[in-house]
């Protein structure tokens, strides 16, 4: 991996440079020369970027991008790897954390190689996070500056947005979202590339960034820790083209749908073609005439009175009426019916609350009865987890 | 957490909530021995109900399992046995 020169990191306390890094990298290797783990605690963009040059100058090593204290929340509670390399966590949201093996300079290869050196960046993932190494070696690689708002709940990250007027900013659909409802328009000029992953990224949010943002690159991309950078699509719709299950252009990793809808993706082995090569994501996709779209998490399917709902599809078809500007759907178990469906919804604040919940009822009640949020909440602000994306846990339920 | 004797009150108009929200009540209270399933309520607003009354009561008498129940005096009373 070439770090190009002009990479800096920039912070609300200091501004860092390539020399600073290596520096701290070549520290770092000396002082722990001993240990037979190097655990880099990602609490910074500096952070991440220290354990990518480590990756960069020891393969012999193995070196983990997570806490080794056994008390902290992200801490490596797996196994350790027998094999040495550059390791990240996943982001534990169906379960809890693996240590995956990533290949720094396949993922050097797979991030957009930029041609303009005075590009920003600002770091809306927590550090640590795959999405975050993504978007550290897009910079590195391409000499652009990374803003890092070093805390990373929603108010500091938005706020860094407007005070440092990033050009490309890459960012679950949730942080979009807000994003979209906590800032004005007219701060939005700024920005000339703008990424959105992690999610299900859906038409109504390309369109609303699309005329927020009219000329900004909008792009949505498929990737995961374990599967690794996938695709990009540009054409500002959501899912993606069905040709590329049959014939993948390139820069897209193969990709195949299961019979029972599950979109697999293929794991980087040479000369393997058969299905065991195959990743299952987890996420269920629908294939049309033309286009395979995202439906839901299969582990966000539940059964409500016996009929199997997916709690992305109601959030979709909620968050297409006008009122609503955000919402999220949680599922609380219920020893009669399985489980039924609350829901946080953010409305338009010209409304009363009343009425507001007087028009929900009359939408609510055009879905399926086990599709219909029972319990609604109105609130100000959708809180994003750790990883940028919405938690879903069922509350009371231990899950 | 809602009181012993608070729970009677918070049960009945919890019901009537639900009961109104589905345009199926006019009347402003419900006596001990109203039955649930014999009046329009489905196991979909009942299921509701009983998710209503943990969060409003703090106690959840379905935890270890579903236990029947057919009128509100007798949720009532399952509440207030997992109050005490």
């Amino acid at each position: 991996m070439q770090i190009a020169a002009t990479f800096s990191i920039v912070s609300a306390e200091q501004t860092l440079t390539v020399s600073d890094l290596e520096a701290a990298a070549q520290t770092f290797a000396h002082e722990m020369e001993a240990a037979t783990v190097w655990y880099v605690s990602p609490t910074s963009a500096f952070a991440c970027s220290k354990a990518l040059i480590l990756a960069a100058r020891h393969p012999e090593r193995t070196i983990i991008l997570g806490h080794d204290s056994l008390a902290h929340p992200s801490a490596v509670k797996a196994p350790l790897p027998a094999q040495s390399g550059f390791y990240t966590l996943t982001s534990g949201t169906t379960g809890a954390p693996k240590l995956i093996k990533q290949n720094i300079d396949e993922l050097a290869g797979s991030v957009a190689r930029s041609q303009t050196t005075d590009a920003t960046w600002l770091l809306t993932f927590s550090p640590g996070s795959f999405a975050s190494v993504q978007v550290i070696i897009s910079a590195m690689v391409s000499g652009h500056i990374i803003h890092d708002p070093l805390e990373h709940d929603f108010t500091t990250i938005r706020n860094t947005f407007t005070a440092t007027r990033p050009s490309h900013v890459s960012g679950t659909p949730s942080f979009w979202r807000n994003l979209l409802l906590f800032t004005e328009a007219s701060n939005w000029d700024h920005l000339k590339f703008i990424t959105l992953g992690g999610e299900i990224c859906d038409q109504l949010l390309l369109d609303q960034l699309a005329t927020r943002c009219p000329s900004a690159i909008i792009q949505h991309i498929y990737a995961s820790s374990e599967a690794g950078a996938c695709f990009a699509v540009k054409d500002g719709r959501e899912g993606f083209p069905k040709s590329w299950l049959t014939r993948p252009p390139k820069n897209v990793k193969p990709i195949s749908v299961s019979p029972d809808g599950e979109l697999l993706v293929r794991k980087y082995i040479p000369n393997e073609t058969d299905i065991e090569a195959f990743i299952q994501t987890g996420d269920l996709v629908s294939v049309g005439d033309n286009r395979v779209t995202f439906i839901g998490r299969l582990d966000h399917q539940i059964k409500v009175g016996g009929q199997l709902v997916s709690l992305e599809k109601v959030e979709r078809c909620l968050r297409d009426i006008d009122m609503i500007k955000d919402i999220i759907i949680i599922p609380r178990s219920s020893p009669i019916v399985g489980y039924i469906l609350s829901a946080k919804i953010v409305i338009k604040s010209n409304l009363e609350e009343d009425e507001a919940r007087r028009e929900l009822a009359v939408e609510i009640e055009k879905l399926p009865a086990p599709e219909r949020p029972r319990i609604i909440e109105i609130v100000d602000f959708i809180q994003e987890g750790r990883s940028g994306k919405r938690q879903r846990l069922s509350e009371g339920d231990g899950r | 957490m809602t009181t012993h004797e608070g729970v009677q009150a918070v049960v009945e108009s919890e019901t009537l909530e639900i009961l109104k929200g589905k345009g199926l009540m006019t009347s402003d209270s419900l006596s001990n021995d109203w039955e649930f399933l014999n009046e329009g309520l489905d196991s979909l607003d009942l299921a509701t109900l009983l998710i209503i009354l943990e969060d409003k009561i703090g106690v959840d008498p379905f935890r270890q399992g579903f236990k029947s129940f057919s009128t509100i005096g007798e949720l009532v009373e399952l509440y207030r046995s997992s109050l005490e």
